[in-house]
């Protein structure tokens, strides 16, 4: 596995450009935690200030800043993919097979890389969460909730497993990257006919969930939902957001798909011509 | 036993077309193999299927008697179609990483790094390399292993004279350490001038597999040339001695009948009136043994 690692690491870090790019997404993980108290958008000439409605509140903050975080795996996405094309572009891919790397060794030098990269950016985006909770809250009960992390990292997980299914299928990143879209946009289709046929045929469809919502990419969008909030709360209570939990069978769901679609990328490798 | 290499049926079919059909190969120490074929007679297909890029449809191939590929291929060296690096990377660095890849040590870098010339260049991106540089850098990344066997697929494609040399003087000075090399070829000339031994595939089957003389040796051409031509031809189409007569410049050449010395054939041609300027009793060359290979096959299907 150590081999494996220092393989991708000097296939990665050698390149200047790559330095810079993943010094940049992990500055911005941080960064983006750092400047949130000096976001005041203006709705009706008002500044809102995000801080003084309980942003960084605990327990609300790890859901706040958890989902704001979700959206990330947009661009881990990206650089596993290119990341893996990269080898196709190179034909490195090949070589590397020529050379003695089993197709084994190859997929999971990809997949540990792409593995890694999840737990360190949620294990960073975890401790900048915990360290502006402790500047902004007491320190008892302050990791209340902090399943969000654990849940950021699988819906982490979950997206980068289709990342690298679709790159090692199409081998080009441009291909992959629009197959991600279009796959978003066959599951909002399937929701809507699933929608329309509960419509028809079922007249009580209120109290029964979606099927739908467990596909692959919604089930991943669906760990971490935009923060509940409260008007009223508001008013009476001095604090908009309303307390959530995890909800757990949206992470087994994307664990479940990760586990399979790591499967398929490696059959697919091990069946194809290199 | 000197066996390095023997396939077995080994087979691949893309679709309906049966690139390689049940090729049965063997491949001993020691020697340098031309592997000659057309275009699209299979060449680039086994040696995929050799260095396990390329699943067979049918058949098995051992290395060294054994067929655990992932172990036998650290044993082999091989570079097939264009040289293939990481750009963004230095020779150095992209030979750290093939290293790590065939999983042996760096001392090795310094050494082939040397063995093709490159020891000045080594910190240079590979992207900024010649196209020769870069064929003399993925055989230093083939030799970093100290490999048994070398696999080279038209090595001298698309390089300038010079860099031919250079590739042909550095594939001699590997075997000559005794390493096995295999070489993909449709140069005839280069195969001849390089290999000891040839393989002949066309349409995925062997046609021939011996020793580089012997495929020379069955038939000797003799090469004529006189003030008049078209009476020499006259004569020469006439005469019992020769056969498959043609034209090449401002020479006849022919093939022999049957064995016959330059002194009995310049009497023959005297004594029909003809004074020969030009003369040559040759072995015929591996160019026209490769299409007589080729034409027996058309013929037999």
């Amino acid at each position: 596995m150590y081999r494996l690692l220092k393989i991708e690491w000097k296939k990665i870090f050698f390149h200047k450009a790559n330095r810079i790019f993943y010094s940049l997404y992990f500055l911005m993980i941080m960064g983006i935690i750092l400047f949130m108290p000096y976001i005041k958008p203006s709705i009706n000439g008002e500044n809102i200030d995000l801080i003084q409605f309980g942003l960084f509140n605990t327990p609300f903050i790890w859901n706040n800043i958890a989902y704001i975080m979700s959206f990330g795996k947009l661009l881990l996405a990206i650089i596993v993919i290119s990341n893996v094309t990269m080898e196709f572009n190179h034909g490195t891919y090949k070589q590397n097979i020529i050379d003695g790397f089993s197709k084994k060794e190859f997929f999971f030098s990809k997949w540990l890389s792409a593995v890694l990269l999840s737990l360190i950016s949620a294990f960073i985006v975890g401790i900048m969460i915990f360290i502006v909770a402790s500047i902004y809250n007491p320190m008892t009960g302050i990791l209340v909730n902090s399943s969000y992390i654990f849940a950021l990292f699988i819906e982490y997980l979950g997206f980068i497993s289709i990342a690298l299914l679709l790159a090692f299928l199409f081998k080009r990143s441009i291909f992959a990257i629009l197959s991600l879209f279009v796959w978003n946009i066959l599951e909002g289709i399937i929701q809507i006919i699933e929608f329309v046929f509960r419509k028809l045929t079922v007249s009580d469809n209120n109290h029964i969930e979606a099927l739908s919502n467990y596909l692959p990419l919604k089930s991943n969008g669906n760990i971490i939902n935009l923060p509940k909030f409260d008007l009223v709360q508001y008013l009476t209570e001095g604090s908009i957001f309303k307390e959530t939990t995890v909800d757990f069978s949206y992470v087994i769901a994307s664990f479940f798909y990760f586990i399979i679609f790591s499967f398929f990328t490696y059959l697919l490798i091990k069946k194809r011509n290199a | 036993m000197n066996i390095v290499l023997q396939t077995e049926n080994l087979s691949k079919n893309y679709g309906k077309i049966q690139a390689v059909k049940n090729l049965n190969l063997i491949v001993e120490k020691g020697n340098i193999y031309g592997l000659l074929g057309p275009n699209g007679s299979g060449k680039s297909t086994t040696l995929g299927m050799l260095l396990r890029v390329v699943n067979p449809s049918f058949g098995t191939w051992k290395w060294f008697n054994s067929d655990k590929h992932e172990e036998t291929i650290k044993q082999i060296g091989a570079i097939i179609e264009s040289p293939k690096f990481y750009p963004y990377l230095s020779a150095n660095q992209n030979l750290k990483l093939v290293s790590d890849i065939k999983n042996t040590s760096y001392k090795n870098i310094t050494p082939v790094l040397e063995l093709v010339g490159l020891e000045k260049r080594k910190d240079d991106l590979f992207k900024n390399y010649s196209l020769g540089m870069k064929q003399r850098l993925a055989i230093a990344a083939a030799m970093l292993n100290n490999p048994k066997v070398l696999i080279l697929d038209e090595p001298t494609n698309g390089l300038d004279p010079e860099g031919i040399i250079q590739i042909r003087q550095i594939i001699q000075r590997i075997a000559a350490n005794g390493t096995t090399i295999i070489m993909a070829s449709h140069l005839l000339d280069e195969v001849e001038k390089i290999c000891s031994h040839v393989v002949v595939l066309n349409k995925g089957s062997v046609l021939y597999n011996g020793s580089v003389k012997e495929i020379g040796n069955e038939e000797q051409i003799i090469e004529l040339s006189s003030n008049d031509l078209n009476k020499l031809l006259l004569v020469v189409q006439k005469s019992n001695l020769f056969k498959e007569v043609a034209i090449q410049k401002d020479k006849l050449i022919a093939e022999i009948k049957e064995e016959i010395s330059p002194e009995e054939i310049n009497k023959y041609f005297f004594e029909k009136g003809i004074i020969l300027s030009h003369l040559v009793l040759k072995n015929a060359n591996l160019e026209r043994q490769f299409f007589h290979l080729l034409k027996n096959t058309k013929n037999h299907v």
